[in-house]
């Protein structure tokens, strides 16, 4: 220990002890003028443009449709089934059920023409022929062809369904009646009978963002081709024309007119 | 030593280095923290920290003014260099434990200054295969405009966005954003109001149909706050359009100017981070028997330019990346079973001055310890 001390005292000399004395009074002097220089900094940062334009490149990347739904869309559910809402309320796990719901599919190959601003996602399971979205992401619609054999439940009960999908308040049969009477007709490039159910009419135009539904039913001699697209009330109303002219074009592969 | 003897002499030095105003500090940042830990369960964590410790003063009762743990933690911080000033004048190696230990007690409020301008807090939602460059702020908001670009894959969203705060908006203030040939006015803000349909023959647009705005009272709870305000935009010196834009709003309001498409939007702050993240999956194991979590864990992509790789965020193992944490924070899961994953961020510049600050204070007392020990082995 001694020898430890003595051989320090010997190593520290007076001279060392003055220079880093020196050393560090300098350096001391500058690290307390440094933070009187931060404490001027201080009133200077808060006294800053609040308004000051700032730039950056945003990315989001977003997961298809099946995700993309909010909770409160009523349309949430129709990315999970395999098989149109109409039969939500169905045990799909039972396989005599299931094969009934395979045997209502129409059978049949279709054809169509997607709209230009469309995108076409190919089902490759379940009653979906196809669904579709739009490219304007500003107002975003998903439509889905849907072909079912027989009269399907009919127009009426399929727009009472959809209007409680949609949760507008279901009118009375005369009325409801009286409004798929006044619903556009139209005629698919082969001859089908086409009406064209516009639910918008039942909401107010300040109900921009609402969730609503266009839909068109093809009726054929043995089946039902349903068209739906569904997006908020000015989404749906923006994309009609689209929807209208996927409908048009919409026949049986091989067929022509 | 002339200029050292001089300063000791100074009234207003003399007084800052008294040692008793050391003491009534550290009293007052001891009743504050505690006051201000137990007054979180009436006014919530934002409202508790800006009155009691980012506030220089605040009113107790209303009337009778009380220090904030800023304006004491700045005396506290004059008061370390007037010490050091005046008791420090002849530097000696004795000392040099005393004078570690005040450099390391001045890098802790160094520290806090730093961490008070430098570092914010935001958070990140994401749906099982999302990904984003951008946090968004809790409570503070922003006016984003950008220009519609066409978009190769419509699942993908780039846009170059300008942006600028709301915070300290005022009526007719002018904001000119040249880059895109616009100029916005402020007609009306509010910092929290509530939205109406109302008449639309008063020329006045929105995304959502709404038509009239009324201000509310500001709530102490800054989330439960929503601006709004209605705007004038001025494109290319030739078309003028009014336009009311709502925090409540999900959507951007879409205009046209000379060809081009521009979106506006008033929203939740966003944050740019230094990569963008994805989250892969979400895991949530519960109590068996119950709905109550146990443990929830994100694995996230993080894509760089040329290079990914894979993290597992759980509670307590957050990622680090430069100046940014991502810690797990929450979850939720629909009604058809996606799950989504909240990832709180924060991004502070001096994370590593605290741990600084605690080595060089205990380097300080080590050293003190040991020339006190010889020095009394000597005497």
């Amino acid at each position: 220990m001694d020898f430890g001390k003595k051989w320090i005292a010997r190593a520290v000399t007076q001279e060392i002890k003055d220079r880093s004395f020196k050393i560090m009074t300098y350096y001391l002097k500058y690290y307390y003028r440094l933070f009187i220089c931060l404490g001027m900094l201080n009133f200077l940062l808060g006294s800053g443009n609040a308004t000051e334009l700032r730039q950056y490149e945003e990315v989001f990347i977003d997961v298809p449709q099946k995700h993309k739904m909010a909770d409160s869309d009523p349309h949430a559910f129709m990315g999970k089934m395999p098989q149109d809402d109409i039969h939500s309320n169905l045990n799909l796990g039972d396989k005599d059920l299931q094969a009934q719901l395979n045997q209502s599919v129409a059978p049949g190959a279709l054809n169509w023409v997607t709209p230009n601003n469309w995108l076409e996602k190919k089902e490759t399971s379940g009653m979906r022929l196809a669904s579709f979205m739009n490219k304007d992401t500003a107002y975003p619609i998903e439509t889905t062809i849907v072909s079912l054999a027989g009269k399907a439940g009919g127009v009426s009960a399929n727009v009472t369904r959809w209007m409680q999908q949609i949760k507008l308040a279901v009118p009375s049969m005369e009325e409801l009646e009286n409004f798929v009477n006044q619903q556009e007709k139209l005629k698919t490039q082969t001859g089908a009978d086409v009406i064209l159910i516009d639910l918008t009419k039942w909401q107010k135009e300040t109900e921009a963002q609402a969730p609503s539904m266009i839909a068109a039913i093809i009726e054929k001699e043995d089946s039902q081709i349903f068209v739906k697209m569904t997006g908020s009330r000015e989404s749906v109303i923006k994309n009609k024309d689209s929807l209208r002219s996927l409908v048009l074009s919409i026949q049986e592969a091989g067929s022509q007119k | 030593m002339k200029f050292k003897k001089k300063i000791s002499k100074n009234r207003f030095v003399q007084f800052f280095a008294s040692i008793k105003l050391t003491v009534i500090c550290l009293f007052l940042l001891y009743i504050l923290t505690f006051w201000g830990t137990v007054a979180q369960i009436q006014y919530g964590l934002y409202q508790a920290q800006n009155q009691f410790f980012h506030s220089l003063f605040f009113l107790v009762f209303g009337f009778i003014p009380f220090p904030g743990a800023q304006l004491v933690m700045w005396v506290l911080f004059v008061n370390l260099i007037c010490v050091a000033l005046t008791r420090f004048i002849y530097y000696s190696w004795r000392q040099i434990g005393i004078l570690i230990i005040h450099a390391g007690l001045l890098l802790f409020l160094i520290s806090g200054y730093v961490t008070l301008h430098s570092s914010h807090e935001s958070y990140l939602n994401l749906k099982e295969g999302q990904a984003s460059n951008v946090s968004a702020a809790y409570h503070d908001w922003e006016i984003a405009i950008w220009e519609s670009s066409p978009q190769e894959d419509p699942l993908v969203n780039k846009n170059h966005v300008t942006a600028f705060d709301v915070s300290g908006l005022k009526p007719d203030q002018v904001i000119p954003i040249k880059h895109l040939d616009l100029q916005l006015t402020v007609k009306k803000f509010y910092k929290n109001c509530e939205a109406y349909t109302g008449d639309q023959s008063n020329k006045i647009l929105s995304a959502s149909g709404i038509g009239r705005l009324e201000p509310t009272e500001l709530l102490k709870e800054p989330e439960k706050n929503t601006p709004g305000g209605i705007f004038q935009f001025n494109i290319n010196k030739n078309k003028v359009l009014d336009v009311i834009l709502y925090g409540g709003e999900a959507k951007p309001f879409s205009f046209q100017g000379e060809g081009k498409t521009y979106n506006v939007i008033l929203r939740l702050k966003r944050y740019p981070l230094p990569f963008t993240l994805k989250l892969v999956d979400f895991k949530k194991e519960e109590h068996p028997g119950t709905d109550m979590a146990r443990t929830y864990q994100s694995l996230v992509e993080i894509l760089m330019d040329h290079a990914k790789r894979e993290k597992l965020i759980s509670m307590n193992d957050p990622l680090r990346y430069t100046d940014y944490t991502f810690y797990q924070s929450s979850f939720s899961i629909d009604k058809m079973g996606n799950e989504s994953s909240v990832l709180a961020v924060v991004k502070n510049r001096g994370r590593l001055l605290p741990y600084i600050s605690t080595f060089v204070t205990f380097l300080g007392l080590v050293i003190h310890f040991v020339t006190m020990a010889i020095r009394s082995r000597k005497d």
